[in-house]
């Protein structure tokens, strides 16, 4: 595995948000996925930061929607993580959940 | 109001500046410039290996839609609706990876590489600069808002490729915290995102800076050696 498919602990973070959110998944509803499921304060600056270097990887794709008023007639960009970000993801957990054996219990994810 | 309007002016200017630095990009030096298509090309190689690799993925699943879709006579009605939307999520991932094939492209000239660069470049910079105008409209027909004067600080600061996107992120949610929280507490949790938000994109553009500055200082070195 290449060494820039290594995801940080954050990357891994919003990779999860995205899957967990499916259709949904854009900035406002990740960083509150993430926040409520964690209990980590994100800001939003950070969230389109880190979206947009795994965008840049390939890891993300992401398309624009619809404008709405509530939005200032801003449009929302949803995100859908591709085959390579869930590989990257996986293998990421998976030697995440070798270095714990034996020490924590971490349950098999994927 | 006064100070409002003193605001829209200077971020006027700084889009009279950006408009000047892309005719300074008009003016890039051809070794510069080839040399950026040089790494480039590294990076390329990259991305195609990440593209082969989707590409395997891809098919390997299609197969098995394929496999189930034999068998479509025989399933239930839910099951039926769950195996066509699978398929046509499938179409679309495929026409997507379609699109991102047309990136690469066969051996050309180094001219023509390059002029391609610039092109490219020049067409990217003019749509961001076009969204970034078009945001500042946004911003200054809601020049009443509570949030007017974060909103042009993020504007300046956010680049064009995702100011648009964040703003509207935290205004939604300003507005959702507003009706569950009430105004005060919505007004003190968006000053807090912007600010942090302010503060990672300042980050990053010393990063660059200090990347740059590295740089430099390396090829100084080089010529005084």
């Amino acid at each position: 595995m290449d060494k820039r498919d290594h995801l940080g602990e954050f990357e891994q973070l919003v990779l999860l948000g995205i899957l967990r959110l499916g259709n949904d998944a854009y900035g406002m509803t990740i960083r509150r996925e993430i926040e409520t499921r964690t209990r980590r304060t994100t800001s939003i600056g950070a969230l389109y930061l880190t979206l947009e270097r795994m965008e840049e990887k390939g890891l993300i794709r992401s398309e624009l929607g619809e404008a709405t008023a509530e939005r200032g007639g801003r449009a929302k960009r949803f995100f859908t993580v591709n085959p390579s970000g869930r590989e990257a993801l996986k293998q990421s957990l998976h030697r995440l959940r070798r270095m714990a054996e034996g020490h924590f219990p971490v349950p098999e994810v994927i | 109001m006064k100070l409002r309007l003193k605001i829209l002016k200077i971020a006027i200017s700084v889009i009279r500046l950006r408009r000047l630095r892309l005719m300074v990009i008009l003016r890039a030096l051809d070794p510069v410039v080839n040399l950026v298509c040089w790494v480039s090309k590294i990076r390329t190689h990259r991305k195609f290996e990440i593209l082969i690799s989707d590409f395997d993925n891809c098919l390997e699943r299609s197969t098995s839609i394929q496999n189930q879709l034999r068998t479509i006579g025989s399933l239930n009605q839910e099951q039926k609706q769950n195996l066509l939307a699978a398929a046509a999520a499938m179409l679309k991932e495929s026409e997507y990876l379609q699109g991102r094939c047309s990136t690469f492209a066969g051996p050309r000239p180094l001219g023509a590489n390059t002029l391609t660069y610039v092109l490219g470049h020049l067409k990217y910079s003019s749509t961001n600069l076009g969204r970034k105008n078009e945001s500042l409209e946004r911003i200054i027909l809601n020049a009443e808002s509570d949030t007017f004067f974060r909103d042009v600080l993020l504007w300046l600061i956010v680049p064009s490729a995702q100011s648009e996107e964040l703003i509207g992120d935290l205004t939604e949610e300003y507005h959702l915290r507003i009706s569950t929280e009430g105004e005060a507490d919505a007004r003190a949790w968006h000053r807090e995102q912007v600010i942090k938000s302010v503060g990672d994109y300042l980050w990053k553009h010393l990063e660059h800076l200090a990347a740059l500055k590295f740089l430099i200082d390396c090829i100084r070195w080089g010529f005084r050696s």
